[in-house]
């Protein structure tokens, strides 16, 4: 890799401090990430960091934030909410100095409200789909997955059309969507069919 | 078993589950699959259900959904058959 490594920052929000991470420099596009909620976001992680890696060395930088009560936070995850979330994510763009949204799965329920130029959608989901998840995990796992989070924050979400340009980004035909397999990390034609995608609107949305 | 359904239970299971193809192919009746195989973890079972409903065209209840139906590839494709009405 060329340019510029990945390093911890960190963000202001509702009176704590939460790290991101940051891809790339700040010249030129900077990309909000916002990544699956719950345990989809554990699944996604690696793929998602991949493709921020791969968006820096093309010059276009991202920041992933953790969401209070999610990844590497310190809150409880159990007291989050989905207002937090979506404060957090508009305090991580503000603060980020970033351009555009790229969102994934659970991330598309907080990022019409910001303040971007275009909008990358992947995986659009309803909250009550990603709760139903955790309910069927919760029957046949020994730890109480329902008690560790808040999911009934959720069931009413539905992504919300942003206020500007916006795609979402087709799934796979030839496969499973990602947030579906036990190991969705390494799939290099994936990361590399996203990543064109990503790059392809971005520079459209910037040129307009 | 319903050959038809255990086909395609293999296929999703291979897909979900990252399983090299000649792995599921040997599943039997008898082989165990939740609390023996490390890839199938509860996550993997919500995984696993949202494929089958999909490609098998079946809707699960969450009420159904128990460590019997996933203790073998026999039970589970017992269980698709039943929906399947195969």
């Amino acid at each position: 890799m060329t340019g510029f490594p990945p390093r911890f920052e960190t963000y202001r929000t509702g009176g704590g401090t939460e790290s991101l991470l940051v891809h790339g420099d700040n010249g030129g596009a900077r990309l909000l990430v916002l990544q699956p909620l719950l345990e989809e976001a554990n699944l996604m992680r690696r793929t998602i960091v991949w493709i921020a890696r791969a968006l820096a060395e093309r010059g276009i930088g991202s920041i992933i934030p953790d969401l209070p009560g999610a990844g590497d936070s310190l809150r409880p995850t159990a007291l989050a909410t989905l207002s937090d979330w979506r404060q957090a994510a508009h305090d991580a763009f503000v603060q980020g100095g970033c351009t555009d949204v790229v969102a994934f799965r659970g991330g598309t329920l907080l990022d019409d409200a910001l303040p971007a130029r275009s909008w990358w959608r992947y995986g659009t989901v309803e909250g009550d789909t990603l709760v139903r998840g955790l309910v069927r995990a919760a029957r046949l796992s020994a730890s109480d997955l329902l008690a560790a989070y808040n999911p009934a924050m959720l069931s009413d979400a539905v992504p919300v059309p942003p206020p500007g340009p916006h795609r979402t980004a087709p799934l796979q035909d030839n496969g499973i969507a990602p947030w579906n397999r036990a190991e969705p990390g390494d799939d290099a034609g994936l990361v590399a069919a996203l990543v064109e995608d990503i790059i392809q609107w971005v520079r459209t949305c910037a040129a307009r | 078993m319903n050959e038809a359904v255990a086909a395609q239970l293999r296929t999703i299971l291979g897909d979900v589950l990252g399983l090299d193809p000649a792995v599921v192919a040997g599943f039997s009746r008898e082989t165990e699959l939740f609390g023996a195989l490390p890839e199938l973890d509860s996550m993997a079972v919500a995984g696993l259900l949202t494929e089958m409903e999909d490609r098998l065209h079946i809707v699960i209840d969450d009420d159904e959904i128990d460590g019997e139906m996933l203790e073998s590839f026999g039970a589970l494709v017992d269980f698709a058959s039943a929906k399947t009405g195969a």
